[in-house]
Formats: C-alpha cells, sequence, structure tokens
C-alpha cells in the first residue's frame, strides 16, 4: 500500500505532554467530515492522504502519524519507531522541565540515527501560561523554560518551533508562530537555508502545527524562516 | 525509490559491507553508534545477523539485567555486543575471522552468485537472456550438484543437525535434476517447474496464489515480459531450493528483497499504476513465500528455534505480571473488554498459522485493532501509544504466542521492505518488536518494583499478592460461568417479561370481554322491544264483528306460538330488523288471511 512517496513522522516526548491530542486533534477532529483517509481508530498510528504540488503537477502523498509510548520505561524501544522517519516532532510541556531535558535527549537521538529526519519542536499546554499572563492573578504555571533558550535550541537544531495550546482553549494573538521550515527533498539531506518568509498565525490550535508540516514538507525549493513575532 | 535505498534493510545493509569491504558505510556506523547510545541492546528481531555456531565462538553467558559494562564488544571497541553475533559489534562481528568458517567459498564457486546483488535494472535482463538459451536448464542441472558437493566440503563446520537434514534429501536431487525443463522464456509454464524442484513441495495454497498471481500479470503486462517475470521468480526459487542450507538466511533474505525491487522498478517501468502495483507486488510475496515457507520458515541454520525456547520460557516465568505492573489501563472486569482481549489473543496466536509475512501482519494488525478497541471502552478515550504498548505487552505476555521470535525474524527477512515501513501493518510491528525487547529486558526497575520480589518472582520462588485475580480473571472455566450466567440472566429477564405480558394479556381479555357484555346490555336496554301486533289485529276485526256465526279467523292459528313467546325466546339477541320484521310479517299474513275470509263470506 505504498506509493514511491510516504512520509513517516514520528511523535516524541514524554507521558502526557500532549502528543497523542496532538494526533488525535488532527486526525478526527479537524478534518471531520472532509474525505479523510484514516483507517485506525485511535491515536496511536494514524495516516492520512494529500495531494502536494511538486512543480505543477500534482502528486499524492500518504503521511504516516506514528506515536510513540514517552514512558521512560520503553525509552530504549523508540529507535524501532523513528527508524526512517522523515519527520519528527519532538513535544514538550512548556510547564515542565524534564520533558524539556527529554527533547534534547531525542533530539540528538534523532539527528545521531536519521540524518534525513526533520526535527519540529513543539511546546505544549501554552495555556496554562496564559493563565498567569493575565492581571486577575489566577493561579498559572511558570514557563519552566525560557522562550529564549527555546528559541536558541530551535535555531542550533534548525527545528522549526510551534506553540500549542490545549484542545478547546482559545488561541491568542500572544502566539508566536516561528516557522522554520526545511528544505525537503526525499532521500537528500538539508541544503541550505532559504529565503526568509515570514508566516504568522492567529491561531496555535493544535492542528496547525502538523498541518503547517505537511504544507512544509514536500517543498523542494522555497524554505522560509521567519523572524519572531511580537 | 529514493525510500527504498534510505530505508537499510539490515541484511541488505550486511551484504553492501561485504562488498566493499574498505570500511562500514554511514548507515553500518549509524547502527553501531545506535547500540552504544540506547541503554539495551536493540531486540534480536530487527537484526537478524544470526549464523550457525563455529566450533570456535565460545559465547559468553548472557547477563541479564546486568550492567551495561557486561554488553560492550568483546573486542573490546567501546560498542554494544549482541548475543546474535557472539557479543561481537556489528562491525568487529563483520571483520571477525572466523567468519569465513560459515560460508566456505565452495559453494559460491558452484553456479551462485552470492556476492554483490545485481543492480535491479541489470539483474532481469541477463536473467531473460540466460533462461532464453536454454540457460535454465544448465543451471537447474547445475544447482543440485551445488547443494550435493556444499555439506561435504565444509563438513567440519557443519552441526550434526543440518547434517542429518541434508543426507536424506541429497538422493532425490540428481533424479529431478533430469527432469529440469527447458522451454524458451516467451512461454515459461511456473507450474511444471516448480513441481521439478526438488526440496519444494507446492501446496495448493502456493498453486492457487500462482494462479491469481499470473491472471492478474496477464492483466497488466503482454506475453514477454510476464514470462520475464516469472523467470526472475524462479531463478530465485532454484537458488533457494538449492543452497536454502547452506547459504545464510540473511543472503536468501537480501536476494528475495532484491527480487522485489526489481519487480517493483519493471512494474513503475511499466506504468502499472500504483494500487495494482502494491496489490501486485503483496501477491508475488504470496507465491514466493507459500512456496519457500518450508524451506526459510525458522531454518536450521539459524538459531532461531533456540531463541524461540528461551521467549517462551521467559514468558512463562513472567506471567504472574498483571495490568497494574505494566500500567495497562483495561477494564478487566467488563465482560466486552475480556471478550476482546481473549479475541486478540487469538489473533496474536493465529499469526503463527499464516504463512505470508502479508498475512502475518494482517493478523498482527487485526490483534491490535482489538486492543485499540478495548483501550477505547476502558478509558473512554482514543488510545495512545502510551496505553497501547503496555496492552500489547500484556497481550503477548498473556498469549505466549507459539514461535513468536521466528515469526518476527520471518517477517523482518521477507516482508516486502516498504510495507514493513510504513503504513499500520508496519507500526503495529514496530510495536510488537518494541513489545518483545521490553519482555525480554524487563527488570525490577522496568516494572518499578524491587529487585528482590521480582527475582522471587520470575524464579517462582513466591508468587505476588493478588495474583490469583489475574489468574481468575484469564481463567476459562470462569470465563463460559459468567458468560452462563450472562445468559441465564438474560433468559430470566425475558421470562419474567413474558409472563408479565401474559397476565397482561389476559387482564385485556377480561376487560374486553366485561365490557362487551356491558355495551350488550347498554344497547339491549335501550332497545328494549315494543310488541305492536296485538293492536293491529285487534283493528283488522274490527269491521267483521256483526259475521259472528264464523269462528274467528285467528282460530286457526292457536297452535302457533304467540308473538310474545317468539319474542321472548330472540331475548339473547340483539334487536334488528328482521327479529323486528317477523311479528309484522306474521301479522300481515294475518290480516290477509282474515280478509280472504271476509271476501268469501261475502261470495
Amino acid at each position: 500500500m505504498s506509493p514511491p512517496s510516504d512520509v513517516k513522522v514520528v511523535l516524541l516526548g514524554t507521558e502526557y505532554c500532549g502528543k497523542s491530542s496532538l494526533v488525535e486533534r488532527y486526525l478526527h477532529d479537524r478534518f471531520r467530515g472532509e474525505n479523510c483517509y484514516q483507517n485506525t481508530v485511535g491515536a496511536a498510528y494514524g495516516s492520512k492522504l494529500f495531494e502536494i504540488n511538486v512543480n505543477g503537477s500534482p502528486r499524492a502523498l500518504i503521511m504516516g502519524i506514528w506515536d510513540t509510548a514517552g514512558s521512560e520505561r520503553y525509552q530504549s524501544m523508540s529507535r524501532l519507531y523513528y527508524r526512517s522517519a522523515r519527520a519528527a516532532i519532538l513535544c514538550f510541556d512548556i510547564t515542565c522541565r524534564e520533558s524539556w531535558a527529554k527533547v534534547q535527549f531525542w533530539k540528538k537521538e534523532v539527528q545521531r540515527h536519521e540524518r534525513l529526519c526533520r526535527i519540529y519542536l513543539c511546546a505544549t499546554k501554552m495555556d496554562k501560561l496564559l493563565a498567569e499572563d493575565q492581571a486577575d492573578g489566577t493561579e498559572g504555571h511558570a514557563p519552566a523554560i525560557e522562550g529564549a533558550v527555546v528559541s536558541r535550541f530551535a535555531q542550533e537544531s534548525e527545528a522549526a518551533l510551534f506553540h500549542t495550546t490545549r484542545i478547546g482553549s482559545s488561541p491568542t494573538t500572544n502566539f508566536v508562530f516561528h516557522l522554520n521550515p526545511p528544505h525537503f527533498t526525499f532521500g537528500m539531506p538539508l541544503a541550505a537555508r532559504a529565503r526568509a518568509r515570514s508566516l504568522s498565525t492567529e491561531s496555535g490550535l493544535c492542528c496547525e502545527v502538523v498541518d503547517t508540516l505537511h504544507r512544509a514538507l514536500p517543498v523542494t525549493k522555497a524554505g522560509a524562516h521567519s523572524d519572531e513575532e511580537p | 525509490m529514493a525510500d527504498g535505498q534510505t530505508g537499510l534493510h539490515p541484511a541488505r545493509a550486511s551484504e553492501r559491507t561485504r562488498v566493499a569491504p574498505g570500511g562500514p558505510t554511514n548507515a553500518e556506523r549509524l547502527n553501531d553508534g545506535a547500540e552504544a547510545g540506547i541503554f539495551a541492546p536493540p531486540p534480536a528481531g530487527l537484526m537478524p545477523r544470526s549464523r550457525p555456531q563455529g566450533p570456535a565462538l565460545q559465547p559468553p553467558p548472557p547477563t541479564p539485567g546486568g550492567g551495561s559494562a557486561k554488553l560492550l564488544c568483546r573486542n573490546g571497541c567501546g560498542f554494544f555486543g549482541n548475543p546474535e553475533w557472539h557479543w561481537y559489534c556489528s562491525k568487529c562481528w563483520r571483520a571477525h575471522p572466523q567468519r569465513s568458517l560459515v560460508a566456505p567459498p565452495t559453494t559460491r564457486s558452484s553456479g551462485l552468485t552470492l556476492g554483490p546483488p545485481a543492480s535491479p535494472r541489470s539483474r532481469p535482463a541477463s536473467a531473460g537472456t540466460s533462461a532464453g538459451g536454454g540457460g535454465s536448464t544448465t543451471r537447474s542441472s547445475g544447482d543440485p550438484r551445488a547443494s550435493h558437493s556444499g555439506p561435504k566440503a565444509p563438513s567440519g563446520d557443519l552441526t550434526l543437525r543440518q547434517r542429518l537434514k541434508l543426507t536424506p534429501k541429497s538422493p532425490r536431487s540428481p533424479a529431478s535434476a533430469t527432469g529440469a525443463p527447458s522451454g524458451p522464456p516467451a512461454t515459461f509454464d511456473w507450474r511444471q517447474h516448480l513441481s521439478n524442484l526438488p526440496h519444494i513441495r507446492a501446496s495448493t495454497e502456493c498453486l492457487s496464489a500462482g494462479q491469481v498471481l499470473a491472471s492478474h500479470l496477464r492483466h497488466w503486462v503482454d506475453g514477454k515480459s510476464l514470462a520475464e517475470i516469472w523467470v526472475l521468480i524462479h531463478t530465485l526459487l532454484e537458488k533457494i531450493d538449492a543452497s536454502h542450507e547452506t547459504t545464510p538466511i540473511d543472503t536468501i533474505a537480501s536476494q528475495v528483497q532484491e527480487v522485489y525491487l526489481t519487480l517493483r522498478a519493471k512494474f513503475i517501468q511499466w506504468d502499472v499504476p500504483d494500487d495494482d502495483l502494491s496489490v501486485i507486488l503483496e501477491q508475488s510475496e504470496a507465491y514466493l513465500s507459500l512456496a519457500t515457507y518450508p524451506l526459510l520458515f525458522c531454518p536450521s541454520s539459524t538459531n532461531d528455534e533456540e531463541k524461540d525456547l528461551r521467549l517462551q520460557n521467559r514468558i512463562r516465568s513472567l506471567n504472574w505480571i498483571t495490568t497494574q505492573e505494566l500500567r495497562c489501563v483495561i477494564q478487566e472486569s467488563s465482560q466486552r473488554v475480556r471478550d476482546l482481549l481473549h479475541d486478540a489473543i487469538n489473533d496474536i496466536v493465529a499469526l503463527d498459522s499464516q504463512q505470508t509475512p502479508q498475512a502475518k501482519l494482517k493478523s498482527l494488525v487485526t490483534c491490535c485493532k482489538k486492543l485499540i478497541e478495548m483501550l477505547l471502552i476502558s478509558n473512554e478515550k482514543a488510545a495512545s501509544a502510551d496505553e497501547f504498548l503496555p496492552c500489547l505487552i500484556y497481550v503477548c505476555l498473556k498469549a505466549n504466542p507459539p514461535r513468536l521470535q521466528s515469526n518476527v525474524n520471518y517477517i523482518t527477512r521477507f516482508c516486502i521492505e516498504d510495507n514493513l515501513r510504513m503504513g499500520d501493518g508496519g507500526y503495529y510491528f514496530a510495536s510488537l518488536c518494541s513489545a518483545l525487547s521490553f519482555i525480554e529486558n524487563m527488570d525490577a526497575a522496568s516494572v518499578d518494583m524491587d529487585s528482590t520480589d521480582f527475582h522471587n518472582y520470575v524464579t517462582g520462588r513466591s508468587l505476588p499478592p493478588g495474583s490469583w485475580k489475574c489468574t481468575l480473571l484469564m481463567s476459562e472455566g470462569l470465563q463460559v460461568m459468567v458468560q452462563n450466567k450472562r445468559i441465564l440472566e438474560s433468559l430470566s429477564e425475558r421470562q419474567h417479561q413474558a409472563l408479565t405480558q401474559t397476565t397482561s394479556l389476559s387482564q385485556q381479555m377480561d376487560n374486553f370481554a366485561q365490557e362487551i357484555h356491558e355495551e350488550v346490555a347498554d344497547i339491549l336496554r335501550k332497545t328494549a322491544y315494543v310488541i305492536k301486533a296485538p293492536r293491529t289485529v285487534k283493528r283488522l276485526h274490527f269491521p267483521v264483528t256483526s259475521s259472528s256465526t264464523k269462528e274467528p279467523p285467528c282460530s286457526k292459528l292457536v297452535d302457533l306460538p304467540t308473538p310474545t313467546g317468539h319474542q321472548l325466546s330472540l331475548d339473547n339477541f340483539e334487536g334488528c330488523s328482521t327479529q323486528n320484521a317477523i311479528p309484522g310479517i306474521v301479522c300481515q299474513n294475518l290480516q290477509h288471511l282474515s280478509l280472504q275470509e271476509e271476501d268469501d263470506d261475502l261470495m
């Protein structure tokens, strides 16, 4: 069942950091009612068929999203999952320092074993921070990781950075949408970073991440990079 | 095709480095690095590089749960070793001088190309031309000799088991070699060719798979290309048939994979659409694997069988593990969940009985989908990998599927690579490998337990508290009992319902009868009969009173029942027009009679 262009996307991150919600949201919520290609119940594995335009000619792609078990005890097995993956989404809970530490670990692992794998960072649960930003003093979590640290890390590892809120919470303009999409071609390593293209978005919803990801994946000519948007 | 090149099959990777011994490729280096970087050695299932045991190799005792220092390569290069490579790392194992004993050069000289696999483009051409000039005859007659001479040359290195397997089969080879066909490739008779291969016994499934493949192929390609494909497949079959006992299994696996790639390239060249392409590829895979399954599944040249036994014992020693230890969140008390669990166990056990990699994967996928459904029922939300993997581990522990390691190895070696890398089959297979790896390396820390407790439980010295619960839940008799109880409950419920309904029906009937009675009585009361006849009769007789000599005309009717008497006998009926009419008619008759008499009198 595999046309020549399959894209394997693997989700890595600690337990309960929201990676499963990401897939669930993407596969089951947003595209409900559309002609979606989806053959499993549950978010452990999902696949989606979509068409892209490569140099003017349409091309079918199947994106398979592989969820991994984030628990420490299954850590040693994760390599079975990210083997020959084309993209890895490293999720971390913005309020949890351990999950950030794990992201750094995964980044090294993935970059060492899968040269062709693009890395995407995804800071989840941004809504918890927002609660604190509001002046009424509601209980909110302090960010466990400085935003600057995260963006520096993202730049160093040439990774696109996304912020997402919990499902159901309303997106705000405070969310910064960095996009550093890759010059991505099948079977070829990264080329030089391309011209900057700013892409800001009002919505930091989960599904945006993967959506933007698969828009970014097939790009062969125009990569993009954006500066921070205040 | 870039995908196919980059997704490295372990077996092919090893093949490639053997071709170019200048140094490991990047990918190989990555593999080695992986073992060093990850805490536990990778599962045996995904890196099958087993070799027959040479006499000079003494593997150190395996150290489950030991420190990572003991897992290092015996060469001291700093990378991790693997029991499959006798505790060398992959690089040192390949460089090890003893390896040459395993595949002696004598077998290679007998017409077989075990060296670098031909490129996908060049191979079919050579196969086609050589078969065209009667090449297939010389090849097939040469091959049995190869298997004949094979066991003699390296006899010192073969185990007894291998030699026992070789000797009874060799007498058959020369006889069949004489009957090898030499047809031109334009009309390649695959059936006949198959029946002439000495070791391959074509089962009915295999023949039907061949037929399906043939009909499908005919739809897409012309006669010459069809023959080309058959020659390609059957050259491989011949090769496997002749040398399956002497060639390392990984070499065979890479040859098979090479054929899949060649086929794929050809179909793309012939513009077969994607969907049909994958169908045809799967059908060729089915045909190939059904033909060679007895030879290539758990072959004697590997230690798959021992690994199966080891895994089985390991799972048996862990049968006390419950869902709590695994943090597997399923509601075992729910009957629906238990039914699904049993179905899933059946599916994963059925994996062994399937004979093609695709079918095996399919039963794995069915099993996993049931698990996901089970999790969905238990948690009321979509299952993620965090919940799914423990569940799969639990099912593996409870099912203890037969020859699981062999099955995993077989799928890894002979499944079309793309199907293993992509799709839900690939995902669940990776999960299964993870589960096996977890089971093999499970220790006290990985299930959050005290290490002495864990040791005691594993060795069977003591039983964990609450283990009876799990056993009870899994017990067959209890299952049946619970099911029967459920059926009985539903029966009694239905009986009760039936009883209530009967009572209410009889009540309704009584009511109805009562109502009818009342209504009848009511109507009767309203329409009480009033006798009018006497008055009419009186009036009629009035004018003839003068002729009193005659007896009154009504005296003739004395015997008739009086209208009132008649009326009384009709009491039970509802008033209707006929009944009312009867006295009327009688009266009219009477009147008529009396009038006639009067006339007679007047005359």
